[in-house]
């Protein structure tokens, strides 16, 4: 999700609601099209979009962590199938994916949050779940790094044996990981319920109504959508 | 009417083999600023949950006895709405954690009571300002420190502008300056709010506090003025050969009468001793 | 006889970024046997410090030494066999069910077995006063016995040193007076003991020597008497000086000397008003 402002670019003042839209298009388009030099040509522009959106450190694990897994499912798949095939299911698998990472990084989470609730008329709570569920993710990748961190002290190699005790290892990190979730879930529990998070569903005061350019860029991102199936689905 | 009233409260966890809390009957008023104190499992952050409303809302239990917070009896009142006059530091601050940046996390409660924008930017400015957290605005909470990540709690709660605070090892992350800044700074706070500390540290209590609860196996076994509490611990027999936990302010109090100096009140902060040895270098043995 | 270093720091440097180091030129020999406290306020790189020892993390200039070993390509994991760490949090570690097995954990990843493991577990249970609990679920202890078990999981180790990183946070007096009742112990079968704690007064009553960290460089290094008595450093390191440092150096300007103890304090200022009673008589 977004970090500061010091890194604020155009995508960065465009509201939530188009990028939800563009994110929902694009994981569409993705499915429906079925040429591989629009896939391509997609998975392109996702990635010079990742590169503008997001700061270069970010961008460039998320580029290396979808090819390490495109190799991975490509390899695997090719053992049954022709290239052509493998290169459209590994093509298709990087435009649905690589499309969130920009959307959700130019997005703060209390935005997306009242985007939903508000424009898009999801309860609350179920809105609430979803991003706090989201926004855990990189909490628990650090406690995961934390418990790591203090096993390796007890003697625990992660990096070396086969991978039969590797993966025994990991439980040293997965088990105190689920007990620490737990514990995490209750105390946030409580302390929503300290911060008055049952009051009411008085509407918050920070909702901004879309602009002209939130409604211009989600009339071209359905245009580009139209244009791009019709002629990718051909 | 006292702010936070209880009436004979007792309180058990579920599953636990005896009570937390036993049969305490107290009361907190308007600008009195109480630290309580005592051992870990003497029953401590149960009284504070017990004014929140997480007792016995969130948490099950055997809840005998009244607690009434502005009149209203806790067992009726939903923790949300008690908390427009509540504010609370867990002890578990990383967990409190509600927002994803540092603005989010401290307006979170404000949005929830209909504050304008500007009213909110306003008091999430005024709190970092005080935390001296200014330039964290938009920080992501994930890239804080733990005691960066405590402060900002602090100021979720100072920016709630909330009559009553419980504060729970509220400094237990940050280093001794911070600590005594923050301390300082809710003493100086004090006048219109009722504020509860629980901390195991008698040496950050004692200079501000102005009413001492030590609370032992769930029982309150002293409540009053901190310097009387240090005068009784001290002249005990038994933990006098202990000291434990006691400022070393009280124990420089102590060496000085065994000097044969004449210490009326023992001193619960350095600048109550400086202002006696001052004093007594003006006024002579006499 | 020559003490050996149980911890060397040759020139060590560690940044994430170039331009913004978190240790600077770290010089630092610390002998074995000895209890050295390191104190500093939040940022100042202790952690990092911890991190060097033990070795989650490696120098990018400089070296680190363990016990005459250079840390250069030794895992976290390898460290172990030197040094153990107890960290602030014990919920980051403890995830089988007894306290025993949490003990033995260190020692079947060693690979150790038989007898020499059951006498290891025996040893360290005895060590910290754990062993009516060796049955008990560690999670459903207290934070003070979650900790205990933490520490007794890195003793049966038998590591030369051990790395505390604010081991007291959570714990009352007593608890904190029992942990380091344990350290003391651990002192005496010849174990180097490193303790990061912000509780000065503590490393006051326990620590043989101070190091003061601030902005990533070792400001002050000495017995913690002579280190907390040097206000100004103090308070160019963001810390709160001890309460009788406060106290002596307000008063310097009537000749009192600034000083951590007590007793001295006491002597001090009943001497001043001694003084100052037998001048005003005579005049």
């Amino acid at each position: 999700m977004r970090d500061n402002d010091d890194t604020a670019n155009l995508l960065h003042s465009i509201a939530p609601l188009p990028k939800l839209l563009t994110s929902v298009l694009v994981f569409t388009a993705a499915i429906a099209v079925s040429q591989l030099q629009y896939l391509g040509g997609l998975v392109c522009l996702e990635i010079i979009l990742i590169l503008y959106a997001m700061p270069w450190g970010q961008a460039k694990g998320i580029i290396i962590g979808m090819a390490i897994c495109a190799v991975f499912v490509g390899s695997l798949q090719y053992l049954f199938l022709p290239w052509s095939e493998v290169l459209l299911i590994v093509l298709r698998m990087m435009a649905m994916a690589l499309i969130f990472p920009p959307m959700l990084a130019t997005m703060r989470m209390r935005d997306l949050r009242d985007t939903l609730v508000y424009q898009l008329k999801i309860p609350y709570d179920y809105a609430f779940m979803f991003t706090t569920a989201l926004r855990y993710v990189p909490d628990l990748l650090n406690d995961a790094h934390y418990i790591m961190e203090a096993q390796s002290c007890r003697g625990c190699d992660f990096k070396h044996g086969n991978p039969w005790q590797r993966i025994k290892r990991y439980m040293a990190i997965l088990a105190p990981l689920v007990m620490h979730g737990l514990n995490k879930a209750e105390t946030l529990a409580m302390s929503m319920e300290l911060r008055g998070y049952d009051i009411s569903a008085v509407k918050p005061a920070t909702v901004q109504p879309l602009r002209s350019i939130d409604v211009a860029v989600s009339a071209a991102m359905i245009v580009a959508f139209a244009v791009f199936v019709g002629f990718g689905k051909a | 009417m006292p702010p936070i009233e209880m009436r004979n409260l007792s309180y058990k966890y579920r599953g636990a083999a005896g009570n937390a809390l036993t049969n305490i009957t107290t009361a907190f008023h308007k600008g009195e600023m109480v630290g309580i104190w005592g051992g870990n499992g003497s029953g401590k952050s149960t009284l504070l949950t017990c004014i929140n409303g997480l007792i016995p809302h969130f948490h099950t239990g055997d809840l005998t006895g009244e607690v009434l917070v502005k009149g209203q009896l806790v067992e009726d009142t939903p923790p949300g709405q008690l908390a427009l006059s509540v504010g609370t530091v867990l002890q578990d601050f990383e967990n409190q954690i509600i927002g994803l940046e540092v603005e989010e996390e401290v307006a979170f409660g404000l949005d929830n009571q209909g504050l304008s924008a500007q009213e909110i930017a306003q008091r999430v400015d005024n709190a970092l300002e005080i935390m001296g957290m200014v330039g964290y605005r938009k920080r992501l909470m994930q890239q804080l420190s733990g005691g960066q990540k405590q402060k900002i709690i602090l100021a979720g709660v100072i920016a709630s502008q909330a009559e009553i605070l419980l504060l729970d090892e509220p400094t237990s992350a940050l280093d001794t300056l911070a600590t005594a800044s923050i301390y300082q700074y809710l003493k100086s706070q004090q006048q219109n709010r009722t504020t509860i500390i629980v901390s195991q540290n008698l040496s950050n209590l004692l200079p501000v506090v102005s009413r001492l609860v030590v609370l032992e196996q769930g029982e309150i076994t002293y409540d009053g003025e901190p310097t009387a509490f240090i005068e009784n611990y001290l002249q005990n027999q038994e933990t006098a050969g202990h000291m434990d936990g006691i400022p070393p302010v009280s124990k420089l109090s102590m060496l000085l009468r065994t000097s044969g100096n004449s210490v009326p009140k023992m001193f619960c902060s350095v600048e109550e001793a400086r202002q006696w040895i001052l004093a007594r270098k003006e006024g002579g043995q006499g | 006889m020559t003490i050996e270093q149980a911890v060397a720091f040759e020139k060590a440097s560690f940044y994430y970024t170039k331009d913004v180091p978190v240790l600077d030129n770290i010089n630092l020999t610390i002998p074995q046997g000895q209890i050295a406290g390191l104190v500093g306020c939040n940022g100042a790189g202790k952690s990092t410090l911890l991190r060097l020892i033990n070795g989650l993390l490696q120098p990018k200039v400089g070296k680190v030494s363990l016990l005459g070993i250079d840390t250069n390509g030794l895992s976290a994991a390898q460290a172990a066999k030197y040094v153990g760490t107890v960290f602030q949090n014990p919920n980051h570690q403890l995830f089988l069910e007894t306290v025993e097995a949490e003990i033995a954990y260190g020692l079947d990843n060693r690979g150790l077995a038989g007898a020499e493991r059951a006498m290891r577990i025996e040893a360290a249970l005895a060590a910290t006063g754990l062993e009516a609990l060796r049955r008990s679920f560690p999670r459903s202890l207290s934070f003070g016995l979650r900790q205990r078990v933490a520490l007794a999981s890195v003793i049966a180790l038998q590591p030369d040193i051990l790395l505390l990183d604010e081991p007291t946070t959570g714990l009352d007096h007593r608890e904190t007076e029992r942990l380091m009742c344990i350290l003391l112990d651990q002192q005496s079968k010849g174990r180097t003991i490193i303790l990061v704690t912000h509780d000065l007064e503590l490393q006051l009553e326990y620590a043989q020597r101070v190091v003061l960290l601030s902005k990533g460089r070792i400001l002050e290094d000495g017995p913690p008497q002579q280190v907390f008595s040097c206000y100004e450093k103090l308070l160019e390191a963001e810390l709160l000086p001890p309460d009788m440092a406060r106290l002596t150096y307000n008063l310097k300007e009537y000749g009192l000397q600034t000083t951590c103890s007590i007793q001295e304090t006491a002597d001090q200022v009943t001497n001043m008003i001694k003084v100052e009673g037998g001048q005003r008589i005579a005049g």
